[in-house]
């Protein structure tokens, strides 16, 4: 079998927007291409579960994005993010990055969550997807915890 | 007269910068042996260390606080985005660091917002921190109860 080859610097260019890209879409309601970040078989596990496949991560993300409260016009939320820590080859990496989520509610901007995105990235048809994304908690403050426990 | 700077070099201090915030949180102090000179000298808000033996022993010491480091996880190091300077032997990097924890009530706070200004070598095709000297610029270190 043969070598994959080394990681290059368009490579890891390419994973940096892949990441930038996941908040972008996320933040402006941008459910398709979300979901279209995600490779065929793709997996998200988060807090509250894992999906399966872009229909999976559709259903999900989709649901998120339709629980904004009555009067949001943009999403209460901004994904901000650190430098990812990338490794692997020319055909599969990892990268582990820090994002904080800020939230702006009733005119107060307070800080509910610090999570890791852990990532497995795949280079399909030269164009690099997540294969698995393993949102890990980080800080989550108690307004938070009590706010999912409900 | 050295090369310039490349995309592969930029990437690569990149690489170095975003490794050392997970070295402390995870924690992986022998990891930071891939973030410093084998000499790196650490001017820290602690004092002054030099050599990679005298740097875990800083990283040791901030994880016995308690906070750094611990599972499930009390404190983050934030690293934005850094400005970097030099050619393909030598760059220095300014990059803004955010600290994060919790209160007294749980809720997530800033207690320190901090930067580093690093002095970084490439030796044997690998770039490291030469030295690094960390400034808390708005706020204070957090206690380590």
């Amino acid at each position: 079998m043969a070598e994959p080859t080394p990681l290059t610097a368009q490579d890891r260019l390419d994973v940096i927007n892949l990441i930038a890209s996941y908040a972008a879409y996320l933040d402006t309601a941008d459910l398709d291409g979300y979901v279209d970040n995600f490779a065929p078989g793709g997996v998200i596990e988060h807090s509250a579960g894992r999906c399966e496949g872009q229909a999976e991560i559709r259903a999900w993300v989709g649901g998120l994005l339709g629980a904004r409260r009555p009067g949001d016009t943009i999403s209460p939320y901004r994904h901000v993010l650190g430098i990812p820590l990338i490794e692997g080859d020319g055909e599969r990496c990892s990268a582990r990055t820090y994002v904080l989520i800020p939230q702006q509610r009733d005119g107060e901007l307070t800080l509910p969550m610090v999570l890791t995105y852990v990532d497995s990235c795949v280079k399909l048809d030269g164009r690099w997807r997540f294969a698995k994304r393993i949102i890990q908690p980080g800080l989550v403050s108690a307004a938070r915890r009590s706010e999912t426990a409900r | 007269m050295a090369e310039p700077m490349s995309a592969q070099d930029r990437l690569d201090v990149m690489d170095v910068l975003g490794r050392y915030p997970f070295c402390l949180d995870s924690p992986n102090v022998e990891g930071l042996a891939e973030v410093f000179a084998p000499d790196a000298v650490l001017e820290g808000i602690g004092g002054s260390f030099a050599g990679l033996e005298a740097i875990f022993g800083w990283a040791h010491g901030l994880i016995a606080g308690g906070r750094v480091g611990a599972d499930p996880p009390q404190l983050v190091h934030f690293v934005g985005l850094p400005f970097i300077e030099g050619d393909a032997e030598r760059c220095s990097a300014r990059t803004y660091s955010v600290i994060l924890t919790y209160d007294e009530a749980k809720q997530i706070t800033v207690p320190l917002v901090g930067s580093y200004e690093d002095a970084f070598v490439k030796k044997d095709g690998r770039w490291r921190i030469q030295k690094r000297i960390i400034r808390g610029d708005l706020g204070r270190a957090p206690s380590r109860d």
